[in-house]
Formats: structure tokens, sequence, C-alpha cells
């Protein structure tokens, strides 16, 4: 049963994630990534890390890609310039994208990992809570300062723009 | 299937491959910025499934894939906003028309 439901969110995953990378209009492409953002979650699901998946859902599907929206939408040119797809262009991209997984499976599968037992109980909202405030205290802190800084960041860049002066 | 590690290792290597395809083979910056997001996801996954199959304290995992979501976050805003500039001064979100730092 987990494995059929599994297979399926394993499918739906590398659908989206084959039409976010490989289609030529960007609008289409974050179509394709939130799929795959939707499997992924449910991957995370199925591995029993329920606050991530929903926190990947929340955010990557809710904030980022729903940014990324407005984003193409104020910034696409009107005739979009179609990208040309040389075969010196897709070449080297094809191949390290097909190299590295090579060796990286071909390691995985050489040797094994040490696993624990599994424990088969849910780790709920509360232990992530407590782990949080007490033994990543600092970590946290530093991450809520530097998505502060991210967003002052951002405005300022996004709003302050000389226009050209050779246009 | 879905109670063996490198069930879960696989996906996420290849999930990371996609992520770098994309990003060496797009031009459009909002594409690449896509395909980094797709690569982190695949960390997340690994994180997760790492968390799940082989950690003393499985809640280590998991807070260290929220900490990847966060950064994640952070990553989107800046970029998104970079290109938005790039695209106010020269109206054009192709890599191949940036080229004042190339050597």
């Amino acid at each position: 049963m987990l494995d059929l439901a599994l297979g399926i969110l394993i499918v739906l995953t590398f659908a989206g994630a084959t039409m976010a990378v490989v289609l030529k209009k960007v609008f289409h492409n974050l179509l394709g990534f939130g799929l795959s953002l939707v499997g992924l979650a449910g991957i995370s699901l199925v591995l029993g890390s329920e606050f991530v998946a929903l926190m990947q859902l929340l955010i990557f599907l809710g904030g980022i890609t729903v940014a990324m929206v407005f984003a193409v939408m104020m910034s696409t040119p009107r005739e979009q310039s179609e990208e040309p797809r040389t075969a010196d262009r897709v070449a080297p991209a094809l191949l390290v994208g097909a190299g590295f997984p090579a060796v990286m499976i071909a390691l995985l599968l050489g040797g094994s990992f040490p696993t624990s037992p599994v424990t088969e109980e849910l780790f709920g909202v509360r232990e992530i809570g407590l782990a949080l405030l007490t033994t990543f205290e600092l970590p946290f802190e530093a991450i809520s300062l530097l998505l502060l800084a991210a967003i002052i960041g951002a405005v300022a860049v996004a709003r302050r723009t000389r226009e050209r002066p050779d246009g | 299937m879905a109670d063996d590690l490198n069930t879960y290792l696989i996906i996420s290597c290849a999930l990371f491959a996609i992520g770098l395809f994309g990003v060496l083979l797009r031009r459009n910056l909002v594409a690449m910025l896509i395909g980094v997001e797709l690569m982190l996801n695949a960390v997340i996954i690994n994180l997760v499934a790492f968390a799940k199959f082989s950690a003393p304290e499985p809640v280590t995992g998991q807070v260290f894939a929220l900490f990847v979501i966060g950064i994640a976050a952070a990553e989107a805003a800046v970029g998104l906003s970079i290109v938005l500039a790039v695209h106010k001064s020269r109206g054009s979100i192709s890599v191949d028309d940036l080229q004042e730092l190339a050597g």
C-alpha cells in the first residue's frame, strides 16, 4: 500500500521536475515545479515527517512559487525570445546532469549506510518545537536574522535601480 | 521499496541531477532559480530520509530540513528581487545579456 503511494508520488515528482526543466515557457516551468513540490511533500509524509511536509507545501508552493509567478508576470518580455537549444548548449548540461547521478548511484550501491532500527511513531510538532527552542536555539535565531536581512535586501535591490545611461 | 533507505537516496540524487541539468541548460534567470530550488528540495528529501533511517535522534534531521526551507525562502526572495532589478535596468532576464563582469 505504502509502496503504491510512493510509486505514484515518485511519478508525480519526476513528471513535474522534467516539466520544470525542459519546457521552454517559464510559466509552464513553474506549473511543473508546483506539481513536483506536491509529490515531494508527499514523499516527506511517507517518510513520517509530517511537519516538514506541511512546511514544504506552505513555503515552497504557497510562498516561493507564487512569488516566482509574480516575477515572471512582471519580467517576461512581450515577445518571448526563443532559447536556442543547440547541441553545444545541451551537450555539457546533459553530460554533467547524467554523469553526476551515475557516479553517485554507483557509489551508493557499492557501499551501505549504517541504519538504526526505524521507529514507527511519528515525530510531532511538539518534539520539533522543543528541539528548535533548546538545542537549536542559536541557529534558529540566526536564521531569523538572515531572513530579516534577506527581506530588507530584497526590497532595497528591487526598488533602487538606476536606468542605464546609454539605454 | 518504501522502507529502504536507498530508494529515497536515489530519488534525491536523480532530482538533484535534474535541477543541475536545468541550471546548466537554461538561460532564463527565473528558470535557473527553479533549478536551484529543485536541488534544495532534493537535499530536504535526503535529510528527512536519513532522519528516519539512520539518525540516533530523528528530530535533528527534521530541524535541519526546516533550516534548509528557511534558507531557500531567503534565497528566492533575494534572487527574485535581483531578477526584477535586472529586468528594470535592461529589459531582459536572459543570462546571455549580462556580460559586464565577464573577463
